[in-house]
């Protein structure tokens, strides 16, 4: 019996989420109000200008210092509201509501740019489009009305997709991938291997009724005691560890995806206005920041997205099965591999109910826990790639890898 | 003080293990890095957004300075005068200085570039391959290219630990601590019985057929306030009770230790899970942090041509300079102190140990009757100081042998070995954070 799937439901959940909040974003928040508040700015940048134009002018003592104003007016400070005027309704079209105007050309001229394999600009004129192919690379906030066509080439209904740009996807389609991997990768399988290893690969049979010990009452009744006592105990934890483990992969895997897919298209819906904004110097670093923060973006969605889609499959923890239940390769079988385990011969090390004889005993519990635990870990390692790129990217690096602390928050995935 | 035990338990070493398994995945996530580089997922690929932006970077910085250029070129002949006109005034507006930090950059950059995305290339006549780039690094920069790698580190330090939990053994830290609290213990009980059979000072009156120069003579009388050597030594150790007292009190006991060992066994766990954490992850972040800011490095050095994007290049330099430092030194610092040297250092160091002067009653006890069985037959009176401590040392010394009755060495001791383990492994945890901030200069967010 393993634990919940944490990953299955929280993805399904992501979904949904996702689709809600980019819903209802643009139900609260539409595309008019947004062209509005473009177009509001401009008008009160240019008048702004205007007025501060007039003034100037009237302080100026000659004709031609008025006239210089106006010539500045026009050619530096109306030049730049034009050509932020023209990013700024540009981002509006391309990335929220650009592919309507594709989706208009694609019907009236049947093109079918979609297909089985996931979107396929290279089948349509306007791949060659410098929006197409902006919008291919930035994703957009528009839903699309798609032609999904099947394995043998009939097409089915329209379907409703979003264009996620390439960075996204790919952390969409490697949490997927871990998703399904981890769902393969059951507490049963971890532990088996774990015994495997130890039993056969090191040679443990027998050690776990101790070494060197007589059978009589006191260690037959110690033994019973102390088994049931530790082993019950560490039963139970393992079980906690993996239902842990479980827990922090799903939390830093889908809650990192789903994160990042909300910030970009929370970033691209805003783009017009943060463009806008940079006109302003004081309020350049909207667009400084959301920057940066696309940077890092596509560098921990790719980083994050080639780490999951190795780590998280079952052949790299349990390795490729060799055939009669053997497995070669892998996390577990790495972790043991030059382990030296020997016999003390120091026979009294194993008197019943002593430390060592403890340890000995119960080992593979504790080993099955560390190896757990590790896959917990690993978790915690991917949740920390994005705080890296942005520590790296905003200079601001030193406080982002501190594992080191000692308090439990830090030990068991906070920070 | 006594020596730590030479050949702990090898029962599974979970540090190793752990260790071993976080190096595999560490070389996992290495290679996935490398493969970022070169291509990505679904649609355009990591190595194509970072090629557009360098060569988008790169047009406009070009873009601007030819611009600038041609306007200062068409302005030549606007001038007054000599001074004023000509090729001389693309010095004195900067311009040159303005190219040649552009050209600089770019170079720099697509150096980067080349090196890290792209494993052939050919330009022209020209084929550059990586082994190639390789080689000239090699000569060049010598042992640079070994001292930069970054899984070459984590490799150290996972080795360190490795090695090092090799000798020690998994619960070397609990057993080895409870081994020598347990000697001090007994040492001081068998100090204490033949203080009290032996008093300093006072002339010694063998026992009967006893010569006084004897070594194992004894003042019988004045041990035992004159009830004699044999009632003295008698004592009245556990198992001197009746059948019932001593069943209650073994099934008490084998509960107490089950309870300590297993406490013990987890302590020991968040140990190996606080070495491996703060040691193992630290380098692994490490590791992880210097190949992003490899891939980041060419399009920091063209936007550095901008001063306000000369922020991110210092970042990424920082970063690569802080890895490159902090590793080396983590992997110093795990040697000293995950070497068996500093672990039985703790062990045998006067925190470590029993802090306990008096001997516990029971040892004393046990001590008593070690003495009586020792004194007995032809070793009578014969019984050496040096020999009566080191059988008293090896009955009563041992984990296995003490657990019924010295809860001070057999729990108290690993836990405050343990404790001590645990800062010393989340102080090496923290250098990596105490050279990141004085090469950012932000140490006072240490203070205090």
């Amino acid at each position: 019996m393993d634990p919940l799937n944490f990953f299955g439901a929280a993805q399904s959940m992501m979904n949904r989420l996702q689709s809600q909040i980019l819903g209802a974003l643009q139900t609260i928040f539409p595309l008019n109000i947004m062209m509005n508040l473009v177009f509001f700015l401009i008008a009160g940048i240019f008048l702004f200008h205007l007025v501060e134009a007039f003034t100037d002018a009237g302080k100026s003592g000659t004709v031609g210092d008025a006239f210089n104003i106006f010539k500045d007016l026009i050619r530096k400070k109306f030049l730049r509201i034009v050509i932020y005027t023209m990013l700024a309704i540009g981002a509006v079209l391309l990335t929220n509501n650009g592919l309507s105007l594709l989706n208009d050309a694609q019907n009236n001229h049947g093109w079918s740019y979609v297909d089985s394999s996931g979107l396929n600009p290279d089948n349509t004129d306007m791949s060659r489009d410098f929006g197409y192919w902006l919008i291919s690379w930035m994703g957009s906030n528009q839903l699309q009305d798609v032609i999904v066509t099947n394995a043998d080439g009939s097409t089915t209904t329209l379907q409703q997709v979003k264009m996620e740009a390439p960075p996204i996807q790919a952390l969409l389609n490697a949490t997927s991938s871990a998703t399904k991997a981890i769902d393969g990768l059951s507490a049963v399988q971890i532990y088996d291997q774990v015994d495997d290893e130890i039993q056969q690969h090191l040679g443990m049979n027998g050690w776990d009724v101790g070494v060197g010990n007589l059978i009589d009452l006191e260690t037959m009744m110690s033994t019973a005691v102390l088994r049931h006592m530790v082993d019950g105990f560490l039963y139970v934890t393992n079980r906690l560890a993996f239902l842990w483990a479980q827990w922090t992969l799903c939390r830093t895997l889908v809650v990192q995806a789903l994160f990042m897919q909300m910030s970009w298209h929370l970033g691209l819906y805003f783009m017009p206005l943060f463009i806008l904004l940079a006109y302003f110097r004081s309020t350049h670093g909207f667009l400084v920041n959301l920057v940066i923060n696309y940077a890092a973006m596509v560098i921990a969605s790719y980083v994050m997205a080639s780490i999951a889609l190795v780590i998280f499959q079952p052949a790299t923890w349990i390795g490729t099965s060799s055939g009669g239940g053997a497995y070669t390769g892998g996390v577990i079988q790495a972790a043991f591999s030059n382990v030296t385990l020997t016999a003390n011969s120091n026979a009294s090390q194993f008197t019943s109910g002593s430390f060592p004889w403890i340890t000995t005993t119960f080992a593979r519990q504790v080993a099955r826990g560390q190896i757990i635990w590790l896959l917990g870990a690993v978790g915690l390692i991917l949740g920390h790639v994005y705080e890296m790129v942005r520590g790296v990217l905003s200079g601001s690096f030193r406080s982002y890898f501190n594992p080191g602390s000692a308090d439990s928050g830090s030990l068991f995935g906070g920070k | 003080m006594q020596a730590a035990p030479s050949t702990p338990d090898q029962v599974v070493n979970t540090v190793m293990v752990l260790t071993q398994a976080v190096v595999y995945i560490a070389d996992k996530i290495n290679t996935a890095l490398s493969a970022t580089m070169g291509q990505g997922g679904a649609g355009a690929s990591f190595s194509d957004y970072i090629f557009t932006l360098f060569i988008g970077l790169v047009l406009v910085a070009f873009i601007m300075l030819g611009w600038e250029t041609l306007n200062v070129v068409l302005d030549a002949g606007t001038g007054t005068s000599v001074q004023e006109s000509g090729w001389r005034r693309l010095f004195d507006t900067g311009l040159v200085k303005k190219w040649l930090r552009f050209a600089l950059f770019t170079m720099l950059g697509s150096g980067v570039l080349i090196y890290e995305y792209t494993p052939d290339l050919t330009f022209g006549p020209l084929r550059v391959d990586q082994g190639q780039i390789q080689d000239v690094v090699n000569n060049v920069g010598g042992g640079i290219v070994n001292l930069v790698n970054p899984i070459d580190q984590v490799h150290a330090v996972g080795a360190t630990i490795k090695g090092a939990s090799q000798t020690l053994g998994a619960y070397y830290f609990a057993i080895a601590a409870q081994e020598a609290a347990a000697k001090n213990q007994a040492i001081n009980a068998a100090r204490t019985v033949w203080a009290d059979l032996h008093p300093a000072g006072t002339a010694v009156s063998p026992p009967p057929g006893q010569q006084p120069e004897q070594a194992g003579a004894v003042n019988a009388a004045g041990a035992a306030g004159g009830t004699g050597l044999a009632s003295y030594l008698e004592g009245k150790p556990p198992d001197s009770d009746g059948i019932i007292v001593m069943a209650i009190r073994w099934v008490a006991s084998v509960m107490t230790q089950g309870a300590v060992s297993a406490f013990l066994l987890f302590m020991n766990l968040g140990l190996d899970v606080m070495i491996v954490r703060c040691l193992m992850f630290n380098a692994i972040y490490m590791m992880m942090a210097y190949k992003i800011a490899i891939l980041i490095l060419p399009v920091a050095l063209v936007a550095a041509y901008w001063n306000h994007w000369e922020s991110i290049l210092r970042g990424v330099v920082q970063v690569i300079i802080i890895t490159v430092i902090s590793l080396n030194i983590l992997a110093d610092l795990t040697a000293i102190v995950v070497s068996p040297t500093a672990v039985a250092d703790l062990c045998t160091s006067a925190n470590a140990q029993s802090q306990s002067t008096a001997a516990n009653a029971d040892v004393v006890n046990y001590a008593k009757k070690i003495y009586a069985s020792m004194n007995t037959g032809p070793m009578a009176g014969k019984v050496t100081e040096a020999a009566y401590y080191a059988e008293v040392g090896d009955e009563l010394g041992s984990p296995a042998n003490a657990y019924v009755f010295n809860f001070d060495a057999l729990f108290w001791a690993p836990v405050r070995v343990i404790l001590l383990m645990t800062i010393m492994v989340t102080l090496v945890g923290k250098i990596a954070t105490v050279i990141g901030d004085t090469i950012s200069g932000t140490m006072t967010y240490h203070r205090g």
